[in-house]
Parts: C-alpha cells; sequence; structure tokens
C-alpha cells in the first residue's frame, strides 16, 4: 500500500508540464521563430532589391547608349531635343511623346519609371541626366545616373 | 491510473499535428521563395554581365581598331561608303584595321544555341563574347548608317541576351536584356 502511494506520488509530478514551464519553451520558441522570420523577410527583400537594380542600371546604361546613339548620328538635331523625356518603351527605337512619366503611364516592366532631363552645359557640350525609379513596398527608391556629351569626343 | 496517464490523448494529438501542418507549409513557402529569388538573381547578374562583356568588347575593338566596313573577309568590296548597309547578324560585315587585318562579330551556334563570336584574320579560332553555358543570344544585328560621304559611318549594334532556356523554366523568371549601342568610326 505505502509503495503504492509513492509510485502514485511520483507518477502525478511526472504526469506533465505546469503552465510556468510551457510559458517558458513559448516564449523562447516565439524569440526564435520571430528572428527566422524577419530574417527571412529582410533577406527577400534585399534580394527583390538587388535585382531591381541590376535592371535599373541596364535601363539606364541602355538609354544613355541609345541617346549617345542619337547624338553621334546627328549633333544638330540631337542639341534640340533640349527638355525632359520619358522613356518607357524597351528597347528604345524612337523619341517618345511625353515629357515627364505620369503615374498612370505604362512603366517598364510596370514598375520602373525612365525620365532623362537634356541639357545644355556649353555650346559643344550637354548634360544629360537619366532617372531610373521604381517603386519596392511603400518606398520609391531613386537611381539617377548622368553624364556629358560632347559634340567631338 | 498509470494507464490513463501513460501518452498523449488522441485530441492532443489531433491539436499538435494541426499546429504542425499549419506552420510547416508556411516555413517551406519562406525557404522556397528565398531560393527562388537568390536563383533569379542570380541568373540576372550572370545575364548582365555576360551582356556587358560582350558589348564592351565590341564597342572597344571597333572604336580603336576600325578603319573601314568591308562586305567580305578579302576586303575587296568596301561598304557604307554613301549609303547604309545592314550586316544581319555579322556573317559578311568585316571590319579593317590599320594593318589590313579584319574582325567581325557574328552570331554562331553552339549546341542549338546562339552565341556572340569575335573572329580575325590574325586568330585561328574565333573568341566567344558570350558563353552557351549560361546564355543565349535570340537576336543580333549589326548594320552601319552613313549620311554622307564626307562623314564617318556610324556602326549600330544591337543583341537580346537571354539565359539559357530549359523545359523548366518559367515565363516569369526568364531573364532578358536588350543592349543597342551606335559607335562612330573614330581613324575612318
Amino acid at each position: 500500500m505505502k509503495e503504492d502511494l509513492v509510485v502514485h506520488k511520483i507518477m502525478k509530478n511526472k504526469s506533465g508540464f505546469t503552465l510556468l514551464e510551457v510559458l517558458v519553451v513559448i516564449g523562447i520558441l516565439s524569440v526564435f521563430l520571430l528572428s527566422a522570420v524577419t530574417v527571412s523577410i529582410v533577406s527577400i527583400r534585399n534580394l527583390k532589391n538587388s535585382e531591381n537594380k541590376i535592371l535599373a542600371s541596364r535601363y539606364a546604361e541602355g538609354l544613355i547608349e541609345w541617346l549617345r546613339g542619337e547624338k553621334e548620328t546627328d549633333w544638330s538635331l540631337f542639341i534640340l531635343k533640349e527638355g525632359s523625356w520619358c522613356f518607357n518603351d524597351e528597347p528604345i527605337t524612337q523619341w517618345p511623346q511625353t515629357g515627364i512619366c505620369g503615374q498612370e503611364d505604362a512603366n517598364i516592366n510596370n514598375s520602373f519609371k525612365r525620365e532623362v532631363v537634356i541639357d545644355y552645359d556649353d555650346i559643344s557640350r550637354v548634360l544629360v541626366k537619366v532617372t531610373i525609379s521604381w517603386n519596392e513596398g511603400d518606398e520609391t527608391i531613386t537611381i539617377p545616373i548622368s553624364t556629358l556629351f560632347e559634340q567631338y569626343d | 491510473m498509470i494507464k490513463n496517464k501513460s501518452g498523449f490523448t488522441l485530441l492532443e494529438t489531433i491539436i499538435v499535428i494541426g499546429i504542425i501542418s499549419f506552420i510547416l507549409p508556411i516555413i517551406f513557402s519562406i525557404v522556397f521563395s528565398i531560393t527562388r529569388q537568390q536563383a533569379k538573381v542570380y541568373v540576372l547578374s550572370t545575364v548582365k554581365r555576360e551582356g556587358d562583356n560582350a558589348l564592351s568588347v565590341i564597342e572597344n575593338l571597333v572604336r580603336n581598331n576600325a578603319i573601314a566596313i568591308y562586305s567580305d573577309n578579302a576586303l575587296s568590296s568596301q561598304v557604307c561608303t554613301t549609303i547604309s548597309y545592314d550586316g544581319g547578324s555579322g556573317s559578311s560585315f568585316y571590319f579593317s584595321d590599320k594593318d589590313g587585318n579584319w574582325f567581325n562579330f557574328k552570331t554562331t551556334i553552339d549546341t542549338g544555341l546562339l552565341k556572340i563570336a569575335s573572329d580575325s584574320s590574325i586568330l585561328t579560332t574565333a573568341i566567344d563574347l558570350t558563353s552557351v553555358k549560361n546564355t543565349q543570344i535570340s537576336s543580333f544585328n549589326i548594320s552601319c548608317d552613313q549620311t554622307s560621304s564626307i562623314t564617318s559611318p556610324i556602326v549600330s549594334i544591337q543583341f537580346t541576351i537571354s539565359q539559357k532556356q530549359t523545359a523548366s523554366t518559367r515565363i516569369e523568371d526568364l531573364a532578358s536584356l536588350n543592349y543597342s549601342t551606335k559607335i562612330k568610326l573614330r581613324s575612318y
């Protein structure tokens, strides 16, 4: 009888976790899980960002190459293009109709906005400022690239 | 007494399995999307690196060495002297340099895929500018514009490069970049 009672007592003690133990375990687990989720979200965001940056730099270089081609073809026509332009076609085939990209314009890949401002710097020199911008989450990222075109170079 | 406490009840087991089956797909989908995004960035950077390399090699060679343009490698019929000329995919578009050697850029087929290769009279074999190991060329065009006989010809190069496509490549994952440039022959 006495041994039975001891066994029963021991079993009762081992019969489960206390509320405190469960809370501690859940607390530790949730700290781990939360940090894992945060790390994952940050890494996905960074990967998406680097993908967009690769594309954006290609689009910017592409526009600069195309403009350089226009400059090489005919300088006197090129300098008449002073002002701002919205190049939303990829690949670029011609000068666009619009000057500044509107919100509702169909952008490159539905996300990139590509604008250029062509400005006189000197009589035989033109400053070209290309701006690529896109939305990532709720923030807008802008990459400005500018270059100088000279009549004879 | 002992029998009752010796394990989990059916209800407890069902609840635990339910929670696990809810969490596991979430974890796997997060891991899967990270891996996929990583693959996408890797493919895109490879495509851009090869495209940038091909464009810069062509640009530098043409800008620094090209004197005139011919439609044959014997350098007998000069083109682009008064009117524009379309060299197609480059097989009849040859540049001459100051030593009278020729060099050209054209697409060649390697294991069923297109690549850009650069050949020259001083080379025994053509040099690949892109590799079919990772990328393929979907269009390549080289042409030249000549507005008048006193100006230098302007060479236009245009190509589209994308990753090597396999049966499992999804259309939305396709990394395809357009390259085009115009180069004025300096020493014409």
